[in-house]
């Protein structure tokens, strides 16, 4: 298992704070789903409840990803690659992608490898939520977005990569460069982004 | 990741097909070939799943499912 490092930034007092992605999703990572995000994600839903009117979805999905089981579903799967993303000895971010399953849309790199960033998600902690304490730390998303790059890079598709985002997180993919390219319907609607190579050295470049 | 060195013996026929995919693709020999290995073993897991493996055509949506033979 391979291990990088990644930089974020502290939410109290934006002092940048070394992390390191691990190559991998393991029992550490599970058991601090289990004990830490899973609490403070029910936590967060509690808190939205009482705080804003009407649905929440949004903003914050109802129940917690399943990571145990997302983690054991692609074990021996070559296709398909983990990470996490450690700081301060507990887990910050967790991404699985797929390096053969999906091509590129865009038309300047329509049919070409990418890697399709089947799901990405930062620790609740670390999360723009209404209502919620300052983040613990910010870049987490960055962090595993870099990653994604970095592999697709090794892997010869030039920093290609796809994802379909859940409406709350639709500007933080605009953010990062990447192009819109609408509503999926194949894919329980969701907006579909892309990255092409030269909008991926812009975001590692920045 | 450690890596290991194999050596592939190939016909004219499929090293022609190898090299014709590493142009097309933009791709090494090495790269080709994993993405291949990853390919295979994606359709032998959903079709030991229970999943069909089919093409569709996108502007006539009519779909031709693969016959795997067992």
């Amino acid at each position: 298992m391979s291990i990088s490092k990644a930089w974020l930034q502290c939410g109290h007092t934006n002092d940048l704070v070394e992390a390191e992605v691990h190559a991998e999703i393991g029992e550490r990572q599970l058991q601090d789903w289990a004990t830490a995000w899973r609490p403070a994600h029910v936590a967060a839903i509690e808190r939205l409840r009482r705080t804003t009117p009407g649905n929440i979805s949004h903003v914050l999905a109802e129940h917690p990803a399943d990571w145990k089981s997302k983690a054991g579903s692609i074990e021996g799967w070559l296709a398909k690659s983990s990470f996490s993303l450690m700081c301060q000895g507990m887990t910050q971010g967790m991404m699985i992608v797929d390096s053969a399953s999906r091509r590129a849309r865009l038309p300047d790199q329509h049919n070409k490898e990418s890697i399709y960033i089947d799901y990405i998600e930062a620790a609740p902690w670390n999360r723009q939520i209404p209502g919620n304490p300052q983040r613990r730390f910010q870049g987490v998303g960055r962090a595993l977005m870099g990653q994604a790059i970095l592999l697709s890079k090794n892997e010869g598709f030039e920093g290609r990569i796809g994802l379909h985002s859940v409406p709350g997180a639709e500007r933080f993919y605009e953010s990062c460069g990447m192009t819109r390219l609408g509503n999926d319907p194949k894919t329980l609607n969701l907006c579909y982004f892309e990255m092409t190579a030269q909008q991926a050295d812009q975001f590692i470049s920045e | 990741m450690s890596k290991r060195t194999m050596t592939l013996n190939l016909t004219d026929a499929e090293m022609k097909a190898v090299e014709d995919l590493c142009t097309r693709k933009d791709l090494s020999k090495t790269a080709v070939i994993r993405q291949a290995l990853r390919l295979y073993q994606t359709v032998e897991l959903r079709l030991e799943r229970g999943d069909k493996f089919y093409f569709e055509n996108e502007s006539t949506h009519d779909k031709a499912e693969v016959m795997m033979l067992s």
